[in-house]
């Protein structure tokens, strides 16, 4: 989606609606993450995972609040493509 | 000429009506969870439907009997009153389903609040559906919905290894019952039964006769198998655009990604548009299907052919079941997961509509020389079996995958 914003590829209203889902569903998982008892030896992990998904939501709220800003799309796409390799070598840890 | 015409608008009508978001939640879904590898339960579902709808044509073309009637005729009261129940259940979570589907695609499309979207969605339903006749209600929808075939643009477009899609369209298996929960989705979400109630009750709106025979079967076959094409693209573009990054397609506007990302804004606006009225008709078809159950299985007058005031309860049904909908949605129960629910719960009940068509269709004294012949018959019962399976399957896998969620 931020490639496509970055491109002028999509329609704004999209963003924002669609933004709005995706950046709820990361906090929500963040907020999971955050609450869930875990061991010791996860505490670790799992904060960073937390801290992931809190700045991949905030990174696409800043998408959807400023739809316009193609510069700022193509800041977050890179963002949002860093984060998702650091997920998933996070993944691979656990 | 006129036939000819007349059997290929039809067939339009069908490919777009043949997408609902069932086909858009679960086959978006199992392309992102296992690439092209279950491509081949798309001609499965197909098939099953193609038999199933092309019986109930059939049997309303030659007895001018719909399904309910059958039903209730064949397995008499007390197991016809549980399978009325069901159906009626089940047609109304889809219901909901769909009009929240298409209050969903409003937001995406105009940004505005949903609930209100919800109530705007079943007010033009509702209008639409008064107003309009039969064959022009099956028109808009179908017609429009065909914007969804920039999907299959979208496939070809984005290049995909047409020789590992080709290995998806063989029977294949895969040791996890989230493959298998995705298997009985993409098959359950073409083999809906409200579109076969709809099919067979909307033969007897058209007055069919034996005459109407042929475009029974072209109907049958050729809209229900080229619409199998759109579901094919949903899984491919899906498996490409959302398979290698692991995307979770758990919204319809992630669905429309796809789309988006072969053709842009233009893509985006004709998956937009096409899953609008695909779901919305859809959504009609689910509401019409409800009441002409009722209606049959209690013997009112009904029929869309029928002014609201010659058929007042079938319209007091179609309109409660809109209404129903719109409690159960405004509820805010998200649509995509109702969706989830309603195609499961529909392959349960599927059996219990499906073996009573196929004992009339096969009596040669009901059906004399227009009953199955040996192919007919062997499709189906091979399908009874298939989804038997499908059905005994469907809730424990529900319950092991947590709706597919893991």
């Amino acid at each position: 989606m931020a490639d496509d914003l970055a491109r002028g590829r999509t329609k704004t209203t999209f963003v924002r609606v669609h933004g709005a889902e995706l950046s709820a569903q990361a906090e929500h998982e963040a907020e999971k993450l955050n609450d869930d008892p875990v061991s010791p030896e996860l505490r670790g992990p799992i904060k960073a995972a937390v801290k992931l998904a809190s700045d991949i939501g905030g990174a696409i709220d800043d998408l959807r609040v400023s739809p316009q800003d193609r510069q700022q799309a193509r800041q977050d796409e890179a963002k949002l493509h860093h984060w998702a390799a650091e997920a998933g070598t996070l993944a691979e840890t656990l | 000429m006129k036939k000819i015409f007349q059997v290929a608008l039809g067939i339009i009508a069908a490919i777009g009506g043949f997408v609902d978001i069932g086909e858009l939640v679960f086959n978006t879904q199992a392309g992102a969870d296992f690439r092209y590898q279950l491509l081949w339960a798309v001609p499965v579902g197909v098939l099953g439907i193609i038999v199933f709808a092309e019986m109930t044509g059939r049997v309303a073309a030659v007895s001018g009997r719909p399904v309910f009637d059958v039903v209730r005729m064949r397995m008499g009261l007390n197991v016809g009153l549980v399978t009325l129940v069901a159906s009626l259940l089940i047609n109304l979570i889809t219901l909901a389903a769909e009009v929240g589907g298409a209050a969903l695609v409003l937001q995406l499309l105009f940004d505005v609040n949903v609930s209100t979207l919800i109530l705007l969605s079943v007010m033009a339903l509702v209008v639409i559906v008064y107003f309009v006749p039969f064959g022009g209600i099956e028109r808009i929808f179908g017609y429009l919905g065909c914007a969804l075939l920039v999907y299959v643009a979208a496939a070809v477009h984005l290049k995909p290894d047409w020789h590992q899609v080709g290995r998806g369209l063989v029977p294949s298996w895969h040791p996890s019952a989230l493959y298998a929960y995705f298997l009985v989705g993409v098959i359950g979400a073409a083999l809906v039964p409200y579109e076969v109630y709809f099919y067979s009750s909307g033969a007897i709106e058209e007055r069919w006769t034996l005459r109407d025979l042929n475009l029974n079967r072209a109907n049958a076959f050729l809209g229900f198998a080229l619409g199998g094409i759109l579901s094919i693209a949903l899984i491919v573009v899906s498996g490409e655009v959302f398979f290698g990054p692991h995307i979770q397609p758990g919204y319809l506007g992630t669905t429309a990604l796809g789309a988006q990302h072969a053709y842009g804004e233009v893509g985006l606006l004709l998956a937009l548009l096409g899953m609008l009225f695909a779901v919305g008709g859809a959504a009609v078809e689910c509401a019409f299907s409800g009441a002409y159950t009722l209606a049959q299985f209690a013997g009112w007058e009904w029929g869309k052919y029928r002014r609201p005031h010659d058929a007042p309860r079938f319209t007091l049904a179609w309109l409660t079941f809109f209404a129903l909908a719109f409690v159960v949605v405004e509820t805010g129960v998200d649509p995509v997961l109702l969706t989830e629910y309603a195609v499961i719960f529909s392959v349960v009940a599927l059996p219990l509509t499906y073996l009573p068509v196929l004992l009339i269709a096969r009596d040669r004294t009901f059906m004399g020389d227009h009953a199955n012949g040996l192919v007919g018959n062997g499709l189906g019962w091979l399908y009874f079996a298939i989804l038997l399976v499908v059905s005994l399957a469907a809730i424990p896998l529900t319950l092991i995958t947590a709706a597919g969620s893991h």
